[in-house]
């Protein structure tokens, strides 16, 4: 036989064997048709609706039944899906008798946890025990980081529940046998697309998603993205503090043991941090507070007590010690030391509201000045505060929300307070989502915008707590942390580059856009190129580096 | 390669074009034949890739919306072909990630899934058997590339990102495999008629 017949003959199998799916195509393409298409966010949601779209699709196309398919698909099926993350992740498939079909290293530590151990046939209780053994010897259970979550996706939910209760009571005891204990988390998967897509897009197991989605339920500082970059046991000790803190317990999580906070400091060190901070003795301080948060990328201890008549909060960096923000604020004589409850009031919130008016003067006592106008500005407050206002909080932030198109999940709220100013009673709502950091002001009145700003996020939190910068401040100055300092005499990137730069970092092209400016400028020992120019309804702003090229501030705005 | 088609390559290029500039005016016409075109070329790629039919019928179908979502900023370089396979690769790349594996099928299923094509004679099902079965995952993308894409093997090494003499080997061993194959079936079948 010829090589010509060969190919011949694959090629007309191949094209026999494609199924036709042109109408469900064309039918699918018709609904895309019309969405409209200009900034690249909008895009991105797009791809997600078409992806969306296509799933659905695809279902359509499973439910219409394609021939030949349904006999083999049941007989290869998986009877149950078992999934378990510590740090390193790993999937279990079994069949209805509960052997391995096969195991897979979901991350680089799960395939470290495998290794070349091939556990194909095998029983579930072995290879979960050759796992958890091989997760001790390489280090990722330990006295510091001790939990482990189980996830079990059978259809059947009986079973499910028995697989489940199994394998955490056999991991369980497994571990006690260690000289550290254990804690364990098991749950049910429940079958939900969502989830499903929020764990491939971030490329977690949909057990550890589900998990993330329901702490982050409970807590709206939390967001969703954040939380995919912690472990397991530090989702476990947020999940406990959430219980303790009286939001109240994950419905359908189980739980054995606690997690280890010894990678954590204790009470003790974290006082011994604060007060000497605050220069205030420990029988001085009255109603400590302290509480573990996730902010800002990192575990803190959010910290609040009263010493003479300030009120301190601090965040502190719960591995290190150190000091990520703080605030002192002077209490009037004879206010009693127990937080007000107020709206504004919530924890995370309240630190960075402090933030701007403190950058100058961190670490040091406020001058007598700025305690007088923090006093005012406190009774003015507490004046205008009984005014009515027409939308509350949570309107307004649905508001910002949807005007910048990212769903509250995706959001990760710094900053949501009513403020007084030139006469307006408005909430100022600063958040995170993707690399933007995007700032609002709404009328409380009539939940109009009176004020939007996006900007790139800073990298580091230093510079975004220096770094506040707004539409008037950026004229008059631009303020830049001393490390970036630099005596730029040199001007190693043209203003062709830099209008290549913030050409294609804004997605547009030379035509797209009008009323160019480009202007070279040397602010704070930095020399930069400030670009401005429109596209469509909007007006973008952009400062380059004339050094290294590199952004280094932009603004978007809606130009009406 | 001359049998595959009696249009030259650049002719099927500037078709193929042609129809991506109708798909992007949401001309269906021209996504019609577009599909008829590369139909074949995209299930293909997606199944010798993939491994399982289900999934590369989904990547086949997600493929074409992508092209339609993509037409309007597609700029002819006579290599309208790679460019579809291209998306093909990405979408089974993402495909692998969303299952984090590939979906394993036994041989048997194979057969069963083979049995239940139509417009195929025996021999036709035995080498998308053997191509499913015998050959390595490279091995098979490379002839479905060469063999049902039309690719010169110089093309293939571009966009599997391989040296060409190994394409070239790889290809020359993959066929010798399905042409054993061949030939043992056959020589069984004989003996039991």
């Amino acid at each position: 036989m010829k090589n010509r017949e060969i190919e011949a003959k694959l090629k007309r199998s191949v094209s026999a064997a494609a199924p036709d799916v042109l109408q469900q195509v064309i039918s699918d393409c018709k609904e895309q048709k019309g969405r409209v298409v200009y900034m690249e966010k909008t895009k991105k949601k797009r791809s997600i609706a078409a992806r969306i779209a296509a799933v659905a699709a695809a279902f359509v196309v499973i439910a219409a039944g394609v021939t030949g398919f349904q006999i083999y698909r049941t007989n290869y099926r998986v009877a149950s899906v078992v999934e378990l993350d510590v740090n390193p992740s790993i999937e279990i498939q079994v069949n209805g008798k509960e052997k391995v079909i096969d195991v897979i290293g979901r991350n680089k530590d799960g395939q470290t946890v495998i290794g070349n151990m091939d556990f194909k046939g095998s029983g579930l209780d072995v290879t979960v025990n050759a796992l958890i053994g091989s997760m001790l010897r390489n280090g990722y259970l330990s006295e510091l980081a001790n939990s482990i979550l189980i996830s079990v996706d059978n259809d059947d939910a009986a079973k499910g529940a028995d697989l489940e209760r199994r394998l955490a009571a056999e991991i369980n005891e497994i571990l006690q046998s260690n000289t550290f204990e254990g804690a364990v988390l098991s749950q049910q998967i429940s079958d939900n697309a969502d989830l499903k897509k929020l764990a491939e897009q971030y490329d977690i197991t949909v057990g550890k998603a589900q998990l993330i989605q329901q702490i982050a339920a409970k807590n709206p500082l939390y967001n969703f993205a954040d939380l995919t970059t912690l472990s397991i046991n530090e989702l476990n000790l947020l999940r406990a503090n959430l219980s303790d803190s009286g939001d109240g317990a994950l419905d359908s999580v189980n739980a054995i043991g606690n997690a280890s906070d010894k990678a954590y400091l204790d009470e003790a060190a974290v006082k011994k941090v604060v007060f000497a901070h605050a220069d205030v003795k420990e029988a001085d301080v009255r109603g400590f507070r302290m509480e573990l948060d996730y902010e800002h990328g990192l575990l803190v201890y959010e910290v609040e007590f009263y010493a003479g008549n300030y009120e301190y909060d601090y965040d502190v960096d719960a591995v290190n010690g150190t000091i990520i923000s703080n605030d002192k604020e002077w209490e009037e004589t004879g206010v009693l030391p127990i937080p007000e409850t107020g709206q504004d009031k919530t924890p995370g919130q309240q630190p960075t509201e402090q933030l701007t008016e403190q950058k100058d003067t961190q670490g040091q006592q406020p001058t007598q000045q700025q305690t007088q106008r923090q006093t005012q500005q406190q009774t003015q407050r507490q004046t205008q505060k009984p005014a009515a206002t027409a939308i509350d909080q949570a309107k307004a932030k649905a508001i910002a929300f949807a005007h910048a198109g990212v769903t509250e999940n995706q959001a990760s709220l710094v900053k949501a307070k009513l403020d007084y100013d030139d006469g307006i009673q408005k909430y100022e709502i600063e958040f995170y989502a993707g690399n933007y950091e995007y700032d609002y002001e709404i009328n409380a009145a009539d939940g109009s915008i009176l004020k939007h700003e996006k900007e790139l996020k800073r990298q580091q939190q230093t510079q975004r707590q220096t770094q506040q910068v707004t539409q008037q401040s950026s004229q008059a100055q631009q303020p830049v942390t001393g490390s970036q300092n630099q005596n730029g005499s040199q001007t190693t990137v043209s203003r062709e580059q830099a209008k290549a730069t913030a050409l294609s970092h804004a997605g547009l092209t030379e035509n797209q856009i009008r009323e160019y400016e480009c202007e070279l400028d040397f602010d704070d020992g930095v020399k930069k190129y400030e670009i401005d120019f429109k596209s469509g309804n909007y007006e973008y702003s952009y400062d380059i580096n004339a050094t290294t090229g590199s952004i280094i501030k932009f603004e978007k705005e809606y130009d009406d | 390669m001359s049998y595959l088609s009696t249009v030259t390559e650049t002719e099927r290029e500037a078709q193929l074009d042609r129809y991506i500039a109708g798909v992007a005016k949401e001309d269906w016409e021209a996504m019609t034949q577009l599909y008829n075109a590369t139909q074949a070329s995209v299930y293909g790629f997606a199944l010798s890739i993939l491994k399982n039919p289900q999934d590369a019928e989904d990547v086949l179908h997600d493929c074409y919306l992508q092209i339609h979502a993509a037409a309007s900023g597609y700029r002819s370089q006579g290599k309208a072909l790679a460019w579809i396979l291209t998306i093909t690769r990405n979408l089974c790349m993402q495909k692998l990630r969303e299952v984090g594996r590939y979906q394993h099928i036994e041989a048997e299923d194979w057969e069963k899934y083979v049995e239940a094509q139509s417009g195929m004679d025996s021999e036709d099902r035995l080498v998308l058997l053997a191509c499913m079965e015998r050959l390595s995952d490279e091995e098979r993308q490379i002839v479905m590339l060469h063999v049902v894409s039309g690719f010169k093997h110089r093309e293939i090494a571009k966009l599997l990102k391989l040296p060409l003499p190994t394409v070239l080997s790889k290809y020359n061993r993959a066929l010798k495999k399905l042409k054993q194959y061949l030939l043992k079936e056959n020589a069984y079948e004989e003996q039991r008629n």
